[in-house]
C-alpha cells in the first residue's frame, strides 16, 4: 500500500509509523504496509531465529523475530531476523546497528528484498551479513561484507551457512525443519 | 545477441546531443572494484579523450546462469553507490523478464517489467519493449 503525502522524509515517517497500529516500512518514497507471512514463512523465519539464537553469546547479542525496526540507508524496515550487539541497545526504540539480517523470500516481497533492501543494507556499515532464504526449496543467497566490498554467494543446502561475524555455522536441516517441499511457489 | 538489440534500441531514441551508447568497453570503477557493464549510458564530455566512465547514466546487465549471482546481488549494489546512475536494469538471457531499478534519494527501487512489456528509461528519454529485444524464431508461435 502507497499512501500518498506531499512528501516524507524518515523523521516524519517515524513519527507517524508509531502512531499506527500496524506495521510500515519506509523505502524513500512512502510507507509500505507490512503484510503477515503465511506459515512456511514464520516457521523459516522462526527457525533460522532460533537455530542463531541458540549459536550467538547471549551477553553480546541479541536476536529478534519480525518485531524490530531498524534504520539503514534513510530507509526504514522490519527484518524477518536481525541480530544486534544487545548492550549497544538496551533502551532502543529502533535498531541502529544491525549486524546480521535475515529475509525469508515470499512471492510478494521477493524483489524489494532482493534489490531494493540488498542495497541498503550493503549500505549500512554495521551489517556483516545479508542472508535472503528460500521458501520453496533448501537455498538461500548470502552476502557478506568483506575486503572487496559486497559479496553474494549462492547455496544449495549442501554445506552450511557460516556467518562469520557472529561466529555461526548454520545447517541448512535446522533451518528448514518441519518444512516440505511439494510444488508450487507456497 | 540480447546486448546488440538493446543498444541497437537505445542508439535509435537517443538524444545524441546529450547521451551516448556503447557496449563492453567502459570499466566503472564502484564499491571497490571494478565493473565492465554489457551496454553504459553516458554523458559524453566536451574532452573527447575523457573516460566514458566518468558519467555513467543508465547500466544494462544481460543476466545469465553463469553472472546471475554477480548482476543482481553485487553489481547491483556497487552501481547504487555512483550517484550519477540513475537506472540499472537487468535483462534476463534465458527467458523473457527484466528488473528496473531506479534511484530514489539513497536507494534503489525496483519494479518487476511487468505484463505490458514496457520498460521505461526515464533518465535518457527511451523505453525498450522486452519482447522486441529476444530473437524471435521464423515459424515458432510465439507473439
Amino acid at each position: 500500500m502507497m499512501l500518498t503525502r506531499p512528501s516524507w522524509t524518515l523523521g516524519t515517517f517515524v513519527l507517524w509509523e508509531r502512531e499506527q497500529d500496524t506495521r510500515f516500512e519506509f523505502d524513500g518514497t512512502g510507507p509500505v504496509a507490512v503484510n503477515g507471512g503465511s506459515l512456511r514463512h514464520t516457521r523459516i523465519a522462526l527457525s533460522m531465529a532460533t537455530a542463531l539464537d541458540k549459536r550467538l553469546d547471549f551477553g553480546r547479542f541479541e536476536v529478534v523475530r519480525g518485531d524490530a525496526r531498524i534504520i539503514v540507508n534513510g530507509h526504514l524496515r522490519y527484518p524477518d531476523v536481525v541480530v544486534f550487539n544487545h548492550t549497544d541497545h538496551m533502551d532502543a526504540d529502533i535498531v541502529h546497528s544491525p549486524i546480521v539480517v535475515v529475509e525469508v523470500l515470499s512471492r510478494s516481497t521477493r524483489r524489494v528484498d532482493q534489490y531494493d533492501k540488498n542495497v541498503d543494507y550493503a549500505a549500512t556499515p554495521s551489517i556483516q551479513h545479508y542472508v535472503m532464504l528460500s521458501q520453496t526449496r533448501r537455498y538461500a543467497v548470502v552476502c557478506s561484507r568483506g575486503p572487496d566490498g559486497w559479496s553474494a554467494r549462492e547455496m544449495n543446502g549442501d554445506e552450511p551457512i557460516t556467518l562469520e561475524a557472529v561466529q555461526a555455522v548454520i545447517p541448512f536441516d535446522e533451518i528448514y525443519r518441519r518444512i516440505t517441499f511439494g510444488d508450487g511457489f507456497l | 545477441m540480447i546486448a546488440s538489440a538493446v543498444v541497437a534500441k537505445i542508439h535509435n531514441q537517443l538524444d545524441h546531443e546529450r547521451f551516448a551508447v556503447c557496449s563492453n568497453v567502459v570499466k566503472l570503477h564502484a564499491g571497490g572494484r571494478v565493473h565492465v557493464p554489457d551496454i553504459v549510458v553516458f554523458r559524453p564530455s566536451a574532452d573527447l579523450d575523457a573516460d566514458a566512465a566518468s558519467n555513467p547514466v543508465v547500466v544494462v546487465e544481460i543476466v545469465s546462469p553463469a553472472t546471475h549471482i554477480r548482476d543482481r546481488f553485487e553489481k547491483n549494489v556497487d552501481y547504487a553507490t555512483l550517484d550519477g546512475i540513475r537506472q540499472y536494469l537487468m535483462i534476463w538471457e534465458r527467458e523473457e523478464t527484466a528488473v528496473l531499478c531506479t534511484r530514489t534519494g539513497d536507494g534503489w527501487l525496483s519494479e518487476d517489467v511487468g505484463s505490458s512489456g514496457r520498460i521505461a528509461l526515464a533518465a535518457i528519454g527511451v523505453e525498450l519493449k522486452l519482447g522486441d529485444l529476444y530473437p524471435h524464431i521464423p515459424g515458432s508461435d510465439r507473439t
